[in-house]
């Protein structure tokens, strides 16, 4: 399987979950929502171009409007293989955490 | 309501038009921020993300360009053996024309070497009257009343004596007689033996490495002894790395000048017999265009009936001008250069005369979105390569010939002449350009 690394899956989910408005702007909003760390534009932007170039992500390039400078917007959608890489991502990742939460209550450092 | 210069500026360049995408979401980011948090913010993180975006935007650009390259590559080697006559016709005419330069290049590069071997070369000077033979006693004279003489060496070119070794008896052409002043005016590394204790003893000879071979083999020839012309004896003190062919002093056997005590008696003080080539050596500093008029007048003053005035020949000089090499290194250097300029204008008019061929190929190149300077870019690295190519060819042909070069310019090159000269790196860049 591919493993994804944690800004890739995090960029996947976004693009999941914004449905058909998945897009550089709204990617990167809902990202910096999600982490307190400062994350910039081109930290999503490569990932997602990364995932486009892997098959997981399917780019459809929109219109260019005013409010961007004149440059497009570059549209994201999920593929299937994209879906398949994150079931497996997200049965590792639980698999991993499972217990975590006790654990790190119970040790004492 | 521009985002910050700078900032802009960088992204612009460095995100191309690949990354237009990108750019509309910082743009479109930065609009928002203003309205959210204000200008000052928004620029603050503005360029923050230029900042921190500039590495991973140069990796990228680094990797689009080694794509690219390998396409072209791929392309120029398709294109290559797509036409095999023409391409080797091309390639071989630029890398015989590039051979041809090289050879002659080599050539006058050699004469222009010639005798500037020597450490101290600018401050050597023959002593020239009407012939370069001057009397015996005028080297020691000059050195012993001219500060600005640092040294003063004569030569004694001899006819060919019969030198015996043992039993083996050779006639000599190569015997020459010179100053123990000789090792400090030329530069003449030694094998064996040294340049302060070789000539201490009058009858002395060092030879070179080859007149080594040809008299002792491989023994050791140090301390033996050669017997000249069945009159007298020397002993051999030293043996000197053979001498480059393009330089003025030849010898194969050299003896102290005191041994001409055997052929000329009272040489020493005699004015009057002009038969030794004398060369000086200058202190540093000291200018011949000061020195020469002090010395013009030394011989004629003791010799009134040979009335020919003293001056001076810098060693860089005598082969190119004195003998008149100039000529010929002028006529080979222009040579060269045209036979470049012919190859370097056939190379040009066989690739433009295939261009039309290759319209199609930009066309579709076009179509799928290659931007001028892309297309510039492809041809250039083509032409370089086959430019490349030809001249790795050239050099492997100079290599083969080399051999029968040298025998025909009477010349002593080595294959690996060829890698030292950064000449060839300018000449390399010159058809690149083309």
């Amino acid at each position: 399987m591919e493993m994804l690394s944690k800004l890739e899956e995090l960029v996947l989910i976004s693009v999941l979950k914004l449905k058909g408005e998945a897009y550089g702007t709204s990617i990167y909003t809902h990202i910096v929502g999600l982490t307190d760390r400062e994350v910039t534009v081109s930290n999503v932007y490569f990932p997602l171009e990364r995932l486009v170039r892997k098959g997981f992500l399917l780019a459809v390039q929109g219109d260019p409007t005013p409010k961007r400078g004149g440059m497009g917007k570059r549209y994201y959608r999920i593929t299937k293989s994209g879906l398949a890489a994150l079931q497996e991502n997200r049965a590792v990742n639980l698999a991993a955490w499972r217990g975590v939460a006790t654990l790190i209550k119970r040790t004492e450092v | 309501m521009r985002p910050p210069k700078l900032a802009r500026f960088l992204l612009k360049v460095l995100a191309c038009r690949r990354e237009r995408a990108y750019l509309g979401d910082v743009e479109e980011l930065y609009r928002l921020k203003i309205e959210n948090s204000g200008l000052d913010s928004a620029d603050r993180w503005y360029r923050r993300e230029a900042l921190h975006s500039l590495p991973k935007f140069i990796i990228e650009s680094i990797r689009w360009r080694i794509i690219m390259f390998k396409n072209y590559l791929k392309t120029a080697v398709r294109i290559f053996f797509r036409d095999k006559g023409y391409s080797f016709l091309n390639m071989a005419g630029l890398a015989i024309g590039l051979a041809c330069f090289a050879l002659l290049m080599m050539w006058v590069q050699d004469e222009f070497g010639w005798d500037r071997f020597h450490e101290n070369s600018r401050l050597i000077y023959r002593l020239e009257s009407n012939s370069p033979a001057q009397p015996a006693p005028l080297g020691p004279h000059l050195k012993a009343n001219y500060p600005e003489i640092a040294e003063a060496v004569r030569f004694y070119l001899s006819n060919p004596l019969l030198v015996k070794c043992g039993d083996k008896a050779f006639d000599e052409g190569g015997f020459v007689l010179a100053d123990a002043s000789v090792f400090d005016v030329f530069t003449i590394p030694f094998v064996a033996g040294n340049r302060t204790s070789a000539f201490a003893d009058p009858n002395a000879v060092v030879l070179t490495e080859a007149a080594v071979k040809k008299y002792f083999g491989n023994e050791n020839p140090v301390g033996r002894i050669l017997t000249v012309e069945n009159r007298f004896q020397v002993r051999v003190t030293g043996i000197v790395r053979n001498l480059p062919q393009n330089s003025d002093i030849q010898f194969d056997v050299l003896g102290d000048f005191r041994i001409l005590g055997y052929f000329r008696k009272g040489y020493e003080t005699h004015w009057g017999n002009h038969e030794y080539i004398t060369y000086v050596r200058l202190a540093a500093g000291a200018e011949a265009k000061t020195v020469i008029p002090k010395i013009a007048h030394i011989v004629m003053d003791r010799n009134p009936e040979l009335p020919v005035s003293l001056t001076m020949m810098p060693l860089g000089r005598i082969h190119l001008y004195e003998d008149g090499a100039i000529k010929y290194v002028a006529i080979f250097a222009l040579v060269a250069v045209f036979i470049l300029l012919i190859a370097a204008c056939n190379f040009i008019n066989l690739t433009t005369a295939r261009s039309g061929k290759r319209a199609k190929e930009i066309a579709l190149r076009k179509v799928v979105g290659a931007v001028r300077h892309q297309l510039v870019k492809q041809f250039l690295s083509e032409s370089v390569l086959l430019s490349l190519s030809a001249f790795l060819i050239a050099l492997t042909a100079v290599a083969l010939v080399l051999p029968s070069f040298d025998a025909l310019a009477g010349k002593d090159f080595s294959p690996g002449d060829l890698l030292k000269p950064g000449l060839f790196l300018f000449l390399l860049g010159t058809t690149v350009m083309l």
